[in-house]
This record gives C-alpha cells, structure tokens and sequence, in this order.
C-alpha cells in the first residue's frame, strides 16, 4: 500500500505548552485510525516524549546512534508500543546537546523514515534555536501549538514568522488548554485574538483537563482510553491532518456567544 | 470668509479656495486692523472639511504668510488635508480632537540624541520658514503582510502596510507610518528626527508609538471610556511642540 509520507512538525516558541502531550496524542490518534506512525523527539537532552507514552524503559539506540551509524538501520531505534499497533517513537539522544545532531542529516533521516510511513511527527524543543531550525528544516507541514496566553501567543507569532520564511506550506495552529470558565461573555474574545493575531488556520481546540496529568505520569496517551473527554478533540485533529474539510470539535457548544463567532472561524458542531 | 473671534484667538474660516478673492477680502480686513489683533492673538485657519491637494495647500498658506498673517493652527475635519498640513509644519486644531496633553508624557529616547530639546525647536521653526517637501509625493513602499513577532519592516520611505503590526513587532520609517491594519506592536515614524512625521492607523491596541526621538505614552482603557467605545479606530499621531498628539478622526456624517 502506497503511504502518505507526510512529515509534521509540532512547534511553538514557548515551552511547557504542550507539545510534547500534542505530539503523542494526535500520533496515538493517527495511529488508531490505522495509519503508520513514527514520532520523533526532537528534544534532544530534555527528552520527555517517552515518559509521556510510557516507553522510557526500552529505549536502547537514539536518533544520534542512527545518524552516526550505530546501528544498521533506524529500523533498530524505532520502539514499537505495545498498546497500539503503527505506533513508533524515535527517542533523543539525553546526553547529548542540541548542536549535536547536524541540520542535515536529521533531515536525510526524516525523508528516510518518511518512505515507509504515513506520518512522522516531530516533538520539537522549546526556542527557535537550533533544535526548532533542525525540526523546522526536517519537516514538510507545521503545526503550531499556544495557549490562550499573550506570551505563549507572541512566541508563537515569532516561529510562525520562521516557518514562513522558511516556505512551509499550510501551518495550522492548536489552541490548547481552554478553559471553560474562560469562555464567557468577556473573555470570549479571547480565541478571536489570538485567530485574529496569528492569523492561520485553526486545526483543533484542546480543552484544559486535568486527566491530562495524570494519563503522562501513567505514561498512557489520552487516546487510549475512549471514555475520556478529550479523547474526541485528539481524536478531532487526527481525522483533520487527514482531512481538513472535517468540522472542527468544538468544546464549548453551549455558550451562544461562541457561536456567534464560531462562524467568523469555520467553527461547527460536528455530528 | 467668516472671521470670528475667541478668547486669545482669532478664527478664520474659509468656504471657498479662491486666492483672489480670499486676497482682497485679507487686504480689506487688514485695513481695518487684522494685522495688529492676529498679532496678539493665536491665528486658527478654519477649513471646516475641505480636501486639499498639496499645492492649494501651500498657495493658500502662502497668500496668508504673503500678507504677514501667520497661521498658527489649522482646523479642518478632511484626514488628508491634516497629514498635508502637519508635514507642512503646521498643527492642527479640530473640534473633534482628543487632546492627550496630559496623557502623553513624551519622554526623550536615550540613543542617538545629545542636545535635543533645543534642536526641536529649531527643526519647528526652519520647518515653517522653509517647509520641507511633504513626504506624501515621495516614494511609498507599500507592504502587504502582517508584520510578526520579532519582525522589524524598516523603509527610508513612507511605509503603506496593509495588515497588521503583531506584538512584539516593529515598523520603521524615517517618513510616516500607514497602518491599514491593526497595530499592536512598535511604529516608529520620522526615524531617527524628522519631526514633521506621522502615524495613521485604523486600529490600535497596545502599541508603541515613535515618532522622532520621542515615546508616546498612553492609556488606552481611559481613552475608551472618553469616547464610550470598546475600540479606538482611525488613530493619527503627530508631533506637535515637543509633544505626541493623538487625534482621533471621527467620521463625517453625511
Ligand atoms: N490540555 C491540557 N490540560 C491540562 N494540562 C495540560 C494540557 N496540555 C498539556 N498539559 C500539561 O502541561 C505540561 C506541559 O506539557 P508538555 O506537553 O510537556 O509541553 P511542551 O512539550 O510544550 O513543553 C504538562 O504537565 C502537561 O501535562
Ligand atoms: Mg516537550
């Protein structure tokens, strides 16, 4: 079967926004819905996207073992979860620096994988330094990641601005941690902004859940568990990387407010 | 021409560009005493909404300044007639002015300036005497994006941006700034001291406003609350005797 050969990346400027959390989750999303996935840590020295899947315990070779030939293949350092099939994470080196890994062969090694896959997703560092210009170079799509905050909103405007002069084509953006409360009359503006600011496409909405926490510290993505609540906006962003013409999950469906300019964003509820 | 008089000023208004006529009409006052009262008393030329092309501007400036009667300030509603007028070197006087005399504290950058102050005002009065060409005519570099983050668009020209200037964004001109957008981060006009700049832009929030070495300093929620609105649109700056004006164009009822 022919694959997709789609390489994202997954940025955002600023740290602790949850990419890495995004990164695993829309990947075991992918993956449920039968697509072959390799995830990338792109962290190199604070790697944490096997602690969020829960596979810290089996990695033997990393990405800078591949690149500097230490082992046949990168076939070898892929890790297979054991929960969901497709699924595969390529760790990052932890002893290493971020300078370590030469822009060049990171991307010979993601157009590599990329043949026998539909998708890799790099979980990119923190910063525009050389980590997110070695994520950013690898990748052919971007997907950036902010909270309704003005800091993480600037930082994500400065790498959007990096992408385009970087000539990525259709970066989309994840507004993550919404908060109900926040979706009242008078803070309602605030996904208006923030759309109004960046001015890209939104390709999901996260709502701020608490489950979240507790599904990392067990190492088990959200997705795996369908009665929980954000398995639908995980799930949502899945289904539109396929398909952008899919509606948007649309986490707060009651407030009329939101409604009113849910149009003005190509918000709708979906079936 | 309608002349009134009002504590400390003297109000010209004009309905009509018609030199001739206007020059008679002076000269037939000036018999009468014109002379001596715009002498002791502020010159405002009234030009109600009137749009002006650069060169009546200056015709009729100079049929005034012919006759030895200065005008201090102009008073007009029409937006370009004010940018025309404010390049020419001459402020401007509308009804529909807030006056942030008290809100904007300008304040001296620290780079690039040693004896500043006095500089200023010599720049004002070459300025009237020998006015500079307005920049109007001059190039324009027209831009049509939005300016990011850690962006900074810098032009020796006027810059026309068509979008909008992000936070924690900058746009430079040593000419004026056109912001056909939103401004929320830096516009620094008249870079690093023309004076006679300005900064026009639909829409503002939060920004930093330059023009020459001066900073303009603002509070957006009380400026809101004086005109009862949630937003202030159609926003110009303009250096004014060592101060940054801010003049909300309202618009003209039909
Ligand atoms: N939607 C969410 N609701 C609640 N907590 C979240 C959410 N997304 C992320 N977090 C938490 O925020 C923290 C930072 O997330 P992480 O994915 O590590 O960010 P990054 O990779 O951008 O540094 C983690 O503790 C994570 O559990
Ligand atoms: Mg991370």
């Amino acid at each position: 079967m022919e694959r997709l050969k789609r390489s994202i990346v997954v940025t955002s400027g600023k740290g602790g926004v949850g990419k890495t959390t995004i990164t695993a989750n829309i990947g075991a999303a992918l993956a449920n819905l039968n697509y072959q996935v390799v995830l990338v840590d792109a962290d190199v020295g604070l790697r944490n996207l096997d602690l969020v899947l829960g596979l810290e315990n089996r990695i033997v070779f990393d990405l800078l073992d591949v690149i500097e030939n230490r082992c046949r293949s990168y076939k070898q350092a892929l890790i297979k979860d054991k929960r969901i099939s497709n699924l595969f994470l390529l760790p990052a080196p932890q002893t290493k620096q971020k300078e370590d890994v030469p822009l060049d062969k990171f991307k010979e090694l993601i157009d590599e994988i990329k043949q026998d896959f539909d998708f890799v997703i790099i979980d990119c560092p923190a910063g525009i330094e050389h980590g997110f210009k070695m994520s950013a170079n690898a990748a052919n799509e971007a997907i950036v990641v902010t909270t309704p905050d003005l800091s993480s909103i600037r930082d994500a405007d400065r790498v959007i601005a990096n992408l385009e002069s970087m000539e990525k084509n259709s970066t989309k953006l994840i507004i993550n941690r919404m908060k109900k409360h926040m979706v009242k009359k008078s803070q309602m503006l605030s996904i208006e902004d923030i759309l109004e600011t960046l001015n890209i496409e939104l390709l999901g909405i996260v709502p701020d859940d608490e489950y979240i926490t507790i599904s990392t510290n067990n190492g088990e993505p959200v997705v795996l568990n369908k009665t929980k609540p954000l398995y639908k906006y995980f799930n949502n962003i899945a289904q539109r990387i396929v398909d952008f013409s899919i509606a948007i999950e649309n986490p707060f469906n009651e407030g009329n407010i939101f409604q009113k300019f849910a149009s003005l964003v190509g918000l709708r509820k979906t079936k | 021409m309608i002349l009134k008089q009002e504590k400390g000023k003297i109000i010209i208004k004009i309905e009509k560009i018609e030199e001739q006529e206007i020059k008679s009409k002076l000269q037939e006052l000036i018999i009468k005493g014109l002379k001596e009262i715009a002498n002791k008393n502020q010159v405002i030329l009234d030009l109600g909404d009137m749009g002006l092309n650069e060169s009546e501007f200056k015709t009729l400036i100079n049929t005034f300044d012919s006759l030895s009667i200065p005008i201090d300030l102009i008073r007009n509603t029409n937006p370009i007639t004010k940018m025309i007028s404010i390049n020419y070197g001459i402020p401007i006087d509308a009804p529909s002015v807030i006056n942030t005399h008290n809100k904007l504290n300008p304040r001296t950058i620290p780079t690039n300036n040693k004896n500043n102050t006095s500089n200023n005002n010599k720049k004002i009065e070459t300025s009237f005497l020998e006015p500079s060409k307005s920049t109007l005519n001059q190039d324009i570099l027209i831009h049509r994006k939005n300016i990011r983050s850690g962006s900074l668009l810098e032009s020796g020209k006027t810059i026309l941006l068509i979008g909008n200037v992000n936070p924690g964004a900058e746009i430079r001109s040593s000419q004026n700034i056109i912001v056909l957008g939103k401004l929320m981060g830096t516009a620094h006009a008249g870079y690093p001291n023309n004076n006679n700049s300005i900064i026009f832009t639909l829409k503002l929030k939060n920004p930093l406003i330059k023009i020459a070495n001066m900073v303009a300093e603002f509070d957006e929620n009380e400026i809101k609350k004086q005109i009862k609105s949630k937003e202030i649109s159609n926003i110009l700056f303009y250096h004014d005797n060592n101060l940054i004006r801010m003049e909300i164009i309202k618009e003209q009822k039909e």
